[in-house]
């Protein structure tokens, strides 16, 4: 059966919100039943919804009613009329009534009496469900309450289910005499047919763009607390890797990269993270032009949008569910030296350094650097003290050993980290009455973070309704409120067990915390120690972990009213309004205790006078410790009206939209910092401070003298500030308008026009005018596919137009920076930054979009496959100039890029189960192709090494990277050729003229770097299985990325043992006996001549290749049975069990490195879960 | 039908103005340059710390000294012919061009003219606040755009030769900040009309004060002995004289070494950077200049006379006690005193008593000789440690009285661009044209009066993206 023959809408029909009257008055005599539904349409706003042929069986309708309820009068037309008639929402379904008179008229005796119920996927109960004995003519329906009777024959006889809007099955009576039937509405029906591009519902049949919808259904698969994870493998030509989210590939080298967030129907400024994954209907994801362009200048990037949850059914609905989802500790000893190896290896170094007599005053060094406060490791200090025979060799071994026993990252491990549980739990209820639908959700979170002490908590509630005014007005609204508390360590280096060296201990066997010292300061210079004036410098991991803490509080919310008007048959009016709140604060606590707060005191300790007659004075205050605090507003509204216009004349449907929006971003912020601040006692001593005199001070004068107190100095400054105050504002207006003939051709257009304060003296750049057209052909509903039954929806469409994007940091307007001061006159300077550039306009990106949906073999195989070509001209990037205009560069539309990309989409059903019992398997995988090219870019990189880094480091803007090159990707790497070492174990590099160097490139040798690859995945596929049966099922994700590589593992050269962790590679580093390496060597054997900066990290034998596969997850779960959950009240009991990210499957590189990491492998994570629905 | 129409044109109309009204809003926290205030923080530029300020390889062409910290006998046998291969042995067939990917100078002075100047003459009209204080700011950058182009010209361009300026390509004379634009390169003789434009609308303002706010702002005194230097280079002699005097009757002070010479001072000369008041506009590379400069033997020999103080060692002078290590040259000195800060960029009262006292020499009338022999004699004496210093007898011809001036001047120019713009001004002239020599290891190079290396390339980075920049030599 052709759907779309039997699901004709009547003509006046379209309107997509129809309003609600309780009420209807009719007065009809032998009136065709088409017109007295186009009549209570008009009343009450519903929709009916039927086939052609249907309404020839009607009987002519009487009724004469005043002020009836809609569902009385409905009962009445339909009382004698052979049809069947279920209301869903707003929508009346009306179907074929089962003559059951007839049935049991045909019944013979030795029947066997099948009964049982019908509900769809969600277990809402559906009646009027055509029950159908195969091969007999026997059928009956459903009641109202989804239950059914038949009589069969035989236990092999066959039942077949139909309902409009919903998957045809088949099955075998068998044993069980008491059936439940789950139909599965069908993708092309009644339930997706429209795709919600935020401003209007576009019937799947008008769509000229590419589009992606994913349902609830489907995420609700898996557990994943950000809705963007959850997309993974759903959605073609959507990618997130390493925590970047692009849809179709960069298209921007300096605007925002960031793909506009739309919920429901507005765009959003807070975090897609912060949406509640439990409360999301659906998530379409706009990926061309056709669909995106009607958000003109922000949706270069592509547009998510997000419908939330509202009550479908006439009744309360209660909702529980809670995801507790735990992480292993991850692996932080990858690629790192065992205790006992760094043992050796520093060994290996102080003995030669001490012992061999080719290093000239060794130890008066090392006594030195104790006087000065330097770092020595306790291997060091120990191989000194032999050295200078204070210990024996004996005594020293055993040192030596007693060191290899320990395990500092161990020991972390054990006492610091924790495994990271995050549990999130959901609570909604949802009610739908004739007039209000409303729905209140709490979703709490919390996360231990995997550190002890802290913690990330958040609290979600959203009430959100819509009330049925009258026929003619319905008002939506909403508050959300995003609540979030965080924890966190505030220490530079509590948070890490990298940073000491791996064999000291951390908890002594008696459990207290050892004291040690970090690489600011060494233990074995004991001024701070025996001195009670000042602070001691001696440290612990976990100690720290409590008295240095970052705590943070948000409140993100949102509050929206909008309105559907109906103004006249066809034309609907929407006001839209929406305010947005941001506020966040932090405090970081450094308590007077603290280690940080030690230090700072100390650096600023000075004495006078003679020993032992010292008298001390300190800078900053010695009690109370040190409170640093930002605060952060953000305040943002829009608002939108939007006109509706649909109408059908002849063949022809014909939808209108057109509208304006206002929108405006403010924030601001400041910081500030108490000291001597005392939370017990609130008191704080900030005034009695000298800034001016801490700003005079250079090198500390008692500890630590190779501290650069102005860098100390400009930490504490930099914590008080302000945040720019910054307001932007945009304005639109736009119009769509599509065309569907026949059912058949489709042609749609759109116009936007954006306005930016950001840009612009020169007005004509002001506004751009962007738009799009696209062309749909439903070819199945051609004459010639009538006979074609195994195609079921086929769809060829085809879309062409321009998007934008903006650079909130180009600035058409001349300005000076302010707040520097002439050190030679004393007075303030003013300077321009930047040349005044009225000519900055949008970004463009055009995309040229083909492709198709499909539907084949009974629903059995569906997909789509997308071909784009997406041109950005006019990206923003530096220009170069002749410098006589002052600059020799500027930020205008200077660059183009073309993406080029295919997109598959397939789900075929290996077996279809039909009921519970049943075995069922469906394998659904998505492939996305993306290939990246900037086609024009100013080279900006004057050496190869900013091309290589990426930066331009001293350059007039150092933000902008330096990288960029025509004819490569975006996110190229580029590197140094590295030759591996000389005879002398020198690394050598290539020259562009061939020839090799150990020392740096120069300008001329700019061919001599070398692309190697990129940073972003070219391919990535994605396979789901979902296997079920009983209430079981088994849903696996597979991913696969490639293309992509990455920077890992590049050797740094180290002449002495460092303080903290030391890298594996020492352990393969160049020696007289050891060449066949790639490392230079370590120690007594570094490379005779210095190594240029930099050049062993951007070379090309330290980039690795970024494919892989994976599996992202597996997620077991289980539905109780109905009758089982009817014992606890519920209408569905679902449990699962879902694996994250276990070991990789497959890595291309040899070395185990995990591309998403760029180290140790992503710790494992597991969910337990459970959703309860009433 | 047509009354909807209307209706939607004028609806639609009313959008776009409320959206462009509704986009109008000014930016917070950022100086907008919409006062007078505001414009006159421009003007507070650091002009003592800009490496463009360091005239090294103009003192290198002209013999001064050589390169900064380069050994010499390297640069000369190395098999790569640098920009200081060229300079040192006056290798005309290097391709300085394609060596100069970018020039500071260039950029550096040119961001000064747009981004100070320019933007100050363009926004001072109409910001708010006080008239006067507007006015003067815009007379100060007047002062300043005619003052470095005058210094560009000269550096990338002929001297200003009046039978042939009409015709010799000069530099893009820049009097707008709009980037879109291109700067057009124009003759030697339009660049100096407009510099002199540009110095007679500053006086016509008649609001430049005296005495200036500081020595890196633009006073009276600056702004005559501008136009002294200016004119002095057109050869107008007569009005040179008039500006010099007009400027001298301002600030006439001259600093006097003397006194260091005896106490010993900090070991070396002192001069601070900013508040010296014989400073008339103060611009320089750093304070410590010109710090590790390898005199040449032969500037050491022809100007630094016997008991010239700079030319002493510790414990009064600004030598390196020892044997110069930088250079490579072994009879070379190397200037080592911290303490003393050249006046590198700008202009001090030196410059305007070297230009009197030329002008004074060339008229030749009345006491006029009498009169320039006393200026040379003047800075003579407090250079000259005073034991050995000995007046020279008054001129009797200009030939003599012009030798006498040369001579000083130079002597007092080192590491500033000035012994390289009076060289190449007086070698327009046949009567005073120098021809340089230099020796290096027994080897002599020869720069002719008329060399191209007078003329400095524009940069690779300037001609690539303005297509009238054509090389000038």
């Amino acid at each position: 059966m052709r759907l779309t023959t039997i699901i004709l809408f009547a003509a006046f029909m379209q309107v997509s919100a129809a309003g609600l009257a309780q009420n209807v008055t009719l007065s009809k005599h032998n009136e065709a039943l088409k017109n007295v539904l186009k009549e209570l349409r008009r009343q009450s706003g519903y929709d009916f919804v039927y086939s052609e042929s249907l309404l020839e069986k009607a009987i002519p309708v009487n009724i004469d009613v005043k002020e009836m309820p809609i569902e009385d009068a409905l009962k009445r037309i339909f009382g004698d009329q052979p049809i069947n008639y279920n209301v869903q929402d707003k929508t009346v379904v009306l179907t074929l009534k089962a003559a059951t008179i007839q049935i049991k008229s045909t019944a013979a005796t030795d029947d066997i009496e099948v009964h049982g119920k019908v509900m769809d996927d969600k277990g809402v109960a559906l009646s009027g469900v055509t029950v159908t004995v195969k091969g007999t003519g026997r059928k009956t329906s459903t009641n109202a309450a989804g239950e059914f009777s038949i009589p069969v024959q035989a236990n092999s006889d066959i039942l077949v289910f139909t309902h409009i809007g919903m998957e045809s099955i088949e099955v075998r009576v068998g044993e069980n005499k008491d059936l439940t039937v789950t139909l599965k509405s069908t993708t092309t029906l009644l339930n997706e047919v429209k795709v919600n591009t935020g401003f209007q519902s576009i019937k799947k049949e008008q769509m000229t763009g590419a589009t992606v919808t994913v349902s609830s259904s489907e995420l609700e698969q898996r557990y994943q607390p950000n809705v963007l994870n959850n997309l993974e493998g759903r959605v073609p030509g959507l990618v997130t890797y390493n925590g970047k989210t692009e849809i179709r590939g960069v298209s921007t080298l300096q605007a925002s990269t960031a793909v506009l967030i739309v919920v429901d129907g507005l765009p959003i400024e807070g975090s897609i993270a912060d949406i509640n994954p439990y409360d999301i209907e659906s998530v379409t994801t706009l990926k061309d032009a056709a669909a995106a362009a009607i958000y003109g200048a922000r949706a270069s990037n592509g547009v998510i949008v997000i419908v939330t949850k509202k009550a479908k059914e006439k009744r309360t609905v209660v909702e529980f569910a809670t995801d507790v989802s735990v992480t292993a500790k991850p692996n932080i000893d990858f690629h790192l030296v065992s205790p006992s190896q760094q043992v050796d290896l520093e060994s290996s170094y102080w003995n030669y350094d001490y012992l061999s007599g080719k290093v000239t005053g060794a130890v008066d060094n090392t006594t030195n650097q104790i006087n000065l406060g330097s770092a020595i490791t306790p291997v060091q200090y120990a191989w000194y003290q032999y050295a200078q025979g204070n210990i024996s060799q004996t005594q020293l071994q055993s040192q030596l050993n007693a060191f290899k026993k320990n395990n500092f990252r161990q020991q972390y491990k054990d006492n610091a980290m924790l495994d990271d549980v995050l549990q999130q739990y959901n609570f909604a209820i949802r009610t739908n009455t004739d007039r209000l639908n409303s729905s209140i959700v709490v979703n709490y979170k919390n996360d231990n973070t995997g550190i002890i002490n802290g913690y990330n908590k958040q609290l979600n509630l959203f009430y959100k309704g819509t009330y049925t005014v009258n026929k003619w007005l319905d008002i939506n609204y909403g508050i959300n409120t995003v609540i979030g508390m965080t924890n966190a360590s505030n220490s530079d280096f509590a948070g890490s067990p990298y940073n000491e060296p791996d064999y000291q201990q951390l908890v002594a066997p008696n459990g207290s915390h050892v004291l040690y010292t970090t690489n600011d300061y060494n233990q074995y210079n004991t001024l701070t120690e025996n001195n009670p004036n000042l602070q001691s410098l001696l440290v612990n991991h976990l100690d720290e972990l409590n008295l240095d803490r970052i705590k943070g509080r948000s409140t993100n919310s949102r509050y929206y009213v909008n309105m559907n008007v109906k103004l006249l048959p066809g034309l609907t009016f929407n006001p839209y309004f929406q305010y947005e709140n941001q506020q966040s604060t932090t405090s970081a606590y450094s308590e007077q205790n603290s280690y940080a707060y030690r230090l700072l005191t100390d650096l600023y300790s000075s004495r006078t006078g003679t020993d032992p007659n010292y008298s001390y004075s300190d800078l900053l205050p010695t009690t109370g410790g040190m409170l640093a605090t930002t605060q952060r507003t953000g305040d943002y509204w829009t608002a939108r009206g939007q006109l509706n216009y649909n109408h059908d004349f002849g063949k022809n449907s014909l939808s209108v939209i057109a509208g304006t929006e206002f929108r405006q971003q403010h924030s601001s912020g400041t910081d500030g910092l108490l000291l001597g601040y005392d939370q017990q006692l609130q008191s704080q001593s900030t005034a009695t401070v000298d800034f001016n005199a801490l700003s005079q001070q250079t090198i500390p004068s008692l500890v630590a003298p190779g501290y650069q107190l102005s860098s100390v100095y400009q930490n504490l400054a930099n914590k008080i500030g302000v945040i720019r105050d910054t307001t932007n504002r945009y304005a639109s207006f736009y119009a769509n308008a599509s065309n569907t003939y026949d059912h058949k051709y489709t042609i749609f257009g759109s116009l936007r026009k954006d306005y930016a304060n950001l840009f612009g003296l020169d007005a004509k750049f002001r506004g751009r005018p962007l738009w799009s057209a696209g062309a749909g052909w439903n070819v199945h509903n051609e004459e010639f596919m009538s006979d074609v039954h195994w195609v079921n929806f086929l769809k060829l469409r085809a879309s062409y137009g321009v998007t934008g994007n903006i650079n909130p940091f180009a600035n058409s307007y001349l300005t000076a920076t302010t707040g520097t001061t002439n050190p030679l006159t004393g007075l303030p300077i003013a300077t321009i930054a930047n040349p005044a550039n009225p000519y900055l306009t949008w970004e463009r990106t055009a995309t040229l979009n083909i492709g198709t949906d499909f539907t084949l073999i009974a629903g059995r195989l569906s997909g789509s496959l997308d071909w784009y070509r997406k041109k950005g001209t006019d990206l923003f990037a530096n220009k170069l100039l002749d410098p006589s205009e002052g600059f020799s560069n500027y930020t205008v539309n200077n660059a183009s890029m073309l993406n080029n990309g295919l997109e598959l989409s397939l789900n075929y059903k290996w077996f279809n189960p039909q009921v519970r019992n049943a075995f069922g398997w469906s394998t659904l995988v998505i492939v996305s192709h993306n290939n990246n090219k900037i086609t024009s870019v100013d080279q900006l990189a004057t050496s190869p090494l900013a091309k290589v880094e990426g930066s331009n480091a001293g350059q007039e803007n150092p933000s902008i990277p330096s990288s960029y090159t025509a004819g490569y990707p975006v996110n190229s790497l580029f590197s140094f050729q590295y030759k591996g070492l000389n005879a002398e174990g020198q690394p050598q590099w290539l020259k562009a003229d061939g020839t090799l160097t150990t020392l740096a490139l120069s300008a001329s040798d700019m061919s001599a770097v070398a692309y190697s690859g990129q940073l972003d995945p070219k391919n990535n596929i994605a396979v789901t299985n979902i296997f079920q049966y009983k209430g079981f099922n088994l849903n696996i994700l597979m991913v696969y990325y490639g293309g992509q590589s990455l920077r890992a593992d590049a050797p740094d050269v180290y002449e002495a043992p460092e303080f903290g962790a030391m890298p594996s590679y020492l352990l393969n580093s160049w020696t007289p006996t050891n060449t066949h390496t790639n490392i230079p060597g370590y120690g007594q054997y570094v490379p005779p001549a210095a190594v240029p900066s930099y050049y062993l990290g951007y070379s090309d034998a330290f980039v690795r290749a970024g494919d892989f596969i994976k599996i992202r997850n597996a997620v077991l779960g289980y539905n109780l049975p109905l009758a089982t959950a009817r014992k606890i009240g519920a209408s569905s009991v679902n449990v699962h069990f879902q694996l994250n990210n276990p070991k990789a499957l497959w890595l291309k590189n040899n070395d185990g490195i995990d591309p998403e990491t760029g180290g140790a492998p992503l710790p494992t994570s597991y969910v337990f879960g459970l959703s309860v629905r009433y | 039908m047509k009354k909807i129409t209307y209706l939607i044109a004028i609806g639609v109309t009313i959008l776009f103005s409320a959206c462009n009204k509704f986009t109008e809003i000014t930016p917070k926290g950022v100086n907008l340059l919409s006062t007078v205030d505001q414009l006159d923080l421009l003007l507070n530029y650091n002009y003592g710390a800009q490496t463009f300020f360091k005239f090294d390889d103009l003192g290198v062409i002209v013999n001064d000294h050589y390169p900064y910290t380069v050994n010499v006998p390297v640069a000369i046998s190395s098999p790569t012919k640098t920009l200081n291969y060229a300079y040192l042995t006056y290798d005309e067939s290097v391709d300085r061009a394609t060596l100069t990917p970018s020039d500071d100078r260039y950029a550096g002075m040119y961001n000064i003219i747009d981004n100070i100047d320019n933007v100050i003459l363009s926004k001072a009209d109409a910001a708010s606040g006080n008239k006067a204080k507007a006015a003067q700011l815009k007379a100060e950058a007047y002062i300043q755009r005619a003052y470095f182009h005058y210094l560009l010209v000269n550096i990338f361009a002929k001297a200003y030769n009046a039978t042939t300026s009409a015709n010799d390509g000069g530099i893009p004379y820049v009097m707008d900040n709009d980037i879109s634009k291109q700067n057009t390169k124009v003759t030697v003789a339009e660049v100096y009309k407009d510099i002199l434009a540009d110095i007679n609308a500053a006086f016509a303002l008649n609001s430049l004060p005296d005495v200036n706010v500081n020595n890196m702002r633009v006073g009276k005194g600056f702004a005559y002995a501008v136009q002294a230097r200016v004119l002095l280079s057109m050869g107008d002699y007569a009005n040179a004289l008039i500006a010099a005097n007009a400027s001298l009757a301002i600030n006439s002070n001259i600093q006097d070494l003397r006194p260091e010479a005896t106490l010993g001072f900090a070991g070396f000369v002192v001069r601070a950077p900013l508040t010296p008041p014989d400073n008339l506009f103060y611009a320089a590379s750093d304070v410590a200049g010109p710090l590790f400069m390898s005199f040449t033997p032969e500037f050491v020999a022809t100007y630094f006379e016997p008991g010239n103080l700079f030319n002493n060692t510790y414990p009064a002078g600004a030598m390196y006690p020892a044997a110069n290590p930088l250079a490579g040259i072994p009879n070379s000195e190397l200037w080592f005193a911290q303490t003393f800060s050249t006046n590198m960029g700008g202009l001090c009262t030196s410059d305007t008593y070297f230009a009197k006292a030329e002008c004074l020499a060339r008229r030749a009338t009345g006491t006029d000789l009498a009169d320039a022999t006393a200026i040379v004699n003047t800075f003579r004496q407090y250079r000259i440690n005073p034991a050995v210093y000995q007046p020279l007898p008054d001129a009797t011809s200009t030939a003599q009285a012009m030798g006498y001036v040369m001579k000083v001047t130079q002597a007092e120019n080192y590491a500033t661009y000035k012994n390289f713009f009076d060289i190449k001004r007086w070698n327009t002239e046949t009567a005073y044209q120098q021809t340089i020599t230099r020796t290096i290891n027994g080897v002599t190079y020869t720069l002719k009066p008329n060399s191209p290396l007078y003329i400095f390339p524009f940069p690779q980075n300037a001609i690539a993206y303005n297509n009238s920049l054509t090389q000038n030599y």
